[in-house]
């Protein structure tokens, strides 16, 4: 495939200081985090930093930039570190669906070759075709595309010789979905521990840090309001799994598993769980202790296992039903319990 | 009992170890020393794993030594791939893999060699069944074998996955790995570098696509009048959107007018519509106007036409064990082998397999299916009979207590 050339100006590293040629620009500066932390220019990428983060956390669109591409792109650089530090996972996704989501509003807006530029930035394969439209290597598009369903399920796409066709409209969904990848991955390569912290930053990483775990304390009450309400609020998938039970019908292995996972999620204890699935024909006792107890983190990997998506309930035979705006069954079950329980229709 | 299949692991066991220790072009799986091993050992038939090696000569020294009734290894790559639990084993990667099982696939030979029994009511049945016809109940027990019949149907699948594989997805014949599994079925793994790192949902998304889950008509069709729609797109087009159309011409071939009347597609929009298939093709589909009903039956049959049956759980699980080729297949003996694309479209795939050629055995026969292997038995009951050797180890190792070893000839 043909290397595609783009000149990029300091402009552009205004708009976008996630990129490498605006990344590689401010590294040749020679500038070191302790000559950031002491003057003008310092105090400037500082305040810009805090912005940032207090939009992040907040949920509010991020303010404009200044005019300085090096005020903008040190900030950007040093947000990657703070997150690096932090090292927390909900924070970070929270960081880079906000801040893609700035991005892509100029993004939108661009010619062919920066996007082309872009996406193989983050490593696609990619062409452009005839009749104005892309040609996407399926792996790439797999592993970015919003959902596995509607109109970016496999199925109903134009898929020949590995490409799938894509109008721009498209592409740019897509792009918005690799550029959250591509932050996330800066993220982790950055390379840096807390001794190498000058003060100010140092200050700053414990400034948000405790901000955004007030958030989360926040968040969690909210949560506790939702846990353990009745079977009417599950999902179709959840209600025929229990209704099989109680029929007495033997659950494949699968669907003792959405099973499980799903009521611990909601905020069973083993016991409570346990106590659903005695109904089963070939219910031992010890054998689905163990079981539920893997499930819930408690033996082997240590892992909390989440339920299945929608996606993988329907490729297990488990779903027969259309649920309103709904991927996963744990979201049904919250919406339910706001009350707003989802239109569900049955699928053919 | 006990002591009848002790004596026949051990008689097993020696013929494998005959095998293990006169062959010697093992296949070597690409970068073997991030691979997980697992073996099952022929005395109590539990799973070993966590095991790995440095190369391929540790590897066979180990078989030579240990003589396992089956061998596997991971489809993933690991950065300490003996590690004791899956999470500390760090995961690098997996080959896309694809298992083509006919025991998933409906085939008329079944009737001839397998049979079940109804847990729930105890009633018993020969052929295939999921559910007991007489009292509903899912808990059946099914006894199964393996004819020719049944790795042609697998073979059929497993072009049709090629298929697939290239037209659509755009992988050479060169880049698929094709391997008999010595029992019921066929694995394609691909080892190139883009599929490596592709996590579950990816892979459940081919796996879905392949076997032409999720279709939606939606996408497919357009209102043109009241409850009237139109296929809108044409035979040269791509992907699902072609095999459909495809598809749907395929089976209306197949059908007369009076099958389409049983199955309840009697309209006159139907009649036209075969009248048109037999001058535009394929194009008439584009030609004509039918219901949602109408079309959605079209869709559902053109869909069994078009899609290949692969057991999707294999293809999504990025750490499973699959079985090492050229090593042997514990319950038939048969040798697990690797086909290029040529061998699996003309050549014998059973004989192949067959690692025992040399001998016969004698056996007593209180009852054995019509049709094992490539042989066949009519009304076989109660009597002695002489097979080749490696029909006789498949028959003992399957058999349970209706088939006994009385010598080797």
């Amino acid at each position: 495939m043909a290397k595609i050339e783009v000149t990029l100006t300091k402009g552009y590293f205004l708009k976008y200081p996630f990129l490498p040629d605006a990344l590689k620009y401010i590294s040749e500066l020679g500038l070191t985090l302790e000559d950031l932390s002491y003057d003008t220019l310092g105090n400037e990428v500082i305040r810009r930093v805090k912005e940032i983060f207090d939009a992040v956390i907040n949920s509010l669109p991020i303010p404009p930039s200044g005019d300085d591409p090096d005020i903008e792109v040190l900030s950007y650089l040093v947000a990657l570190i703070v997150l690096k530090i932090i090292g927390d996972r909900s924070l970070i996704e929270k960081f880079v669906v906000v801040l893609s989501k700035k991005y892509s509003e100029y993004i939108n807006v661009e010619e062919n070759n920066f996007l082309l530029y872009l996406a193989t930035t983050f490593g696609w394969k990619i062409a452009y075709g005839s009749e104005g439209k892309y040609m996407m290597f399926f792996i790439d598009y797999l592993e970015n595309i919003p959902e596995y369903r509607g109109r970016w399920k496999l199925v109903h796409r134009q898929v020949s010789k590995g490409w799938v066709y894509l109008e721009k409209i498209e592409l740019l969904r897509l792009i918005e979905s690799g550029l959250k990848k591509y932050m996330a991955k800066q993220i982790s390569n950055v390379n840096i521990s807390e001794v190498q912290l000058p003060d100010p930053v140092y200050t700053l990483v414990e400034e948000i840090s405790m901000v955004w775990n007030r958030k989360v304390k926040e968040y969690e009450k909210v949560r506790s309001r939702y846990l353990k309400k009745g079977e009417k609020y599950y999902p179709p998938c959840i209600r025929s799994i229990i209704e099989d039970l109680k029929n007495g019908r033997n659950l494949s292995h699968s669907a003792r598993f959405a099973l499980a996972s799903f009521l611990l999620n909601i905020g069973m204890d083993v016991e409570e769980v346990l106590g659903i699935f005695r109904f089963s024909p070939d219910f031992r006792e010890d054998l689905a202790r163990y079981q539920i107890e893997h499930i819930a983190g408690l033996r082997g990997s240590k892992t909390k296992y989440v339920t299945y998506k929608c996606d993988s309930m329907r490729s297990l035979g488990l779903c027969y039903w259309e649920c309103e705006g709904i991927s996963h069954p744990l979201q049904y079950y919250y919406k339910a319990v706001r009350g707003m329980p989802p239109n569900v229709k049955k699928r053919i | 009992m006990l002591r009848r299949e002790f004596n026949l692991s051990l008689f097993v066991r020696e013929m494998f170890r005959k095998y293990y220790l006169s062959h010697h072009d093992f296949y070597i799986p690409k970068k073997l020393e991030e691979r997980e091993f697992g073996f099952v050992f022929f005395d109590n038939g539990t799973m070993h794993r966590h095991i790995s090696f440095k190369n391929i000569d540790e590897l066979v020294r180990y078989i030579r030594k240990i003589i396992p009734s089956h061998v596997f290894y991971s489809s993933a790559y690991y950065e300490y791939p003996n590690a004791d639990s899956m999470n500390q084993k760090g995961w690098l990667g997996a080959d896309l893999i694809f298992d083509i099982d006919v025991d998933h696939i409906p085939t008329l030979c079944k009737k001839y060699h397998d049979s079940w029994k109804c847990l729930n009511c105890g009633k018993e049945g020969t052929g295939s069944v999921d559910i007991c016809p007489f009292c509903g109940s899912e808990r059946i027990k099914k006894k199964t074998w393996v004819c020719n019949k049944c790795i042609e149907t697998a073979r059929d699948e497993t072009l049709k996955l090629i298929d697939f594989l290239s037209e659509d997805f755009g992988f050479s014949h060169k880049e698929l790995e094709i391997f008999f599994s010595g029992h019921r079925g066929f694995h394609i793994h691909i080892d190139k570098k883009d599929v490596l790192e592709m996590d579950q949902d990816a892979r459940r998304e081919i796996a879905d696509y392949i076997r032409g889950v999720g279709i939606d008509t939606d996408f497919f069709l357009k209102r043109v009048q009241k409850d009237l729609y139109e296929y809108i797109w044409s035979i040269d087009s791509k992907g699902w959107h072609k095999r459909l159309i495809r598809g749907m011409y395929s089976f209306l071939l197949k059908m007369s007018r009076d099958d389409l009347m049983l199955a309840g597609l009697n309209s006159e929009r139907i009649n036209i519509l075969i009248d048109k298939l037999g001058v535009y093709g394929p194009d008439a589909l584009n030609e004509v106007v039918l219901t949602l009903n109408e079309w959605k039956f079209l869709f559902h049959n053109a869909i069994k036409e078009e899609q290949c049956i692969i057991d999707e759980k294999v293809t999504i699980d990025i750490k499973r064990l699959i079985r090492l080729p050229d090593s042997l297949h514990g319950k038939t003996g048969l040798r697990v082998i690797k086909l290029s694309y040529k061998e699996l479209e003309n050549e014998d795939v059973l004989k192949k397999s067959i690692v025992f050629n040399d001998g016969y055995i004698r056996l007593y026969v209180k009852r054995i299916p019509e049709k094992v292997l490539d042989w066949k038995f009519e009304n076989v009951r109660n009597k002695v009979i002489d097979v080749p050797m490696y029909l006789g180890i498949y028959l003992l190792q399957n058999g349970g207590d209706d088939i006994s070893l009385i010598k080797i000839l």
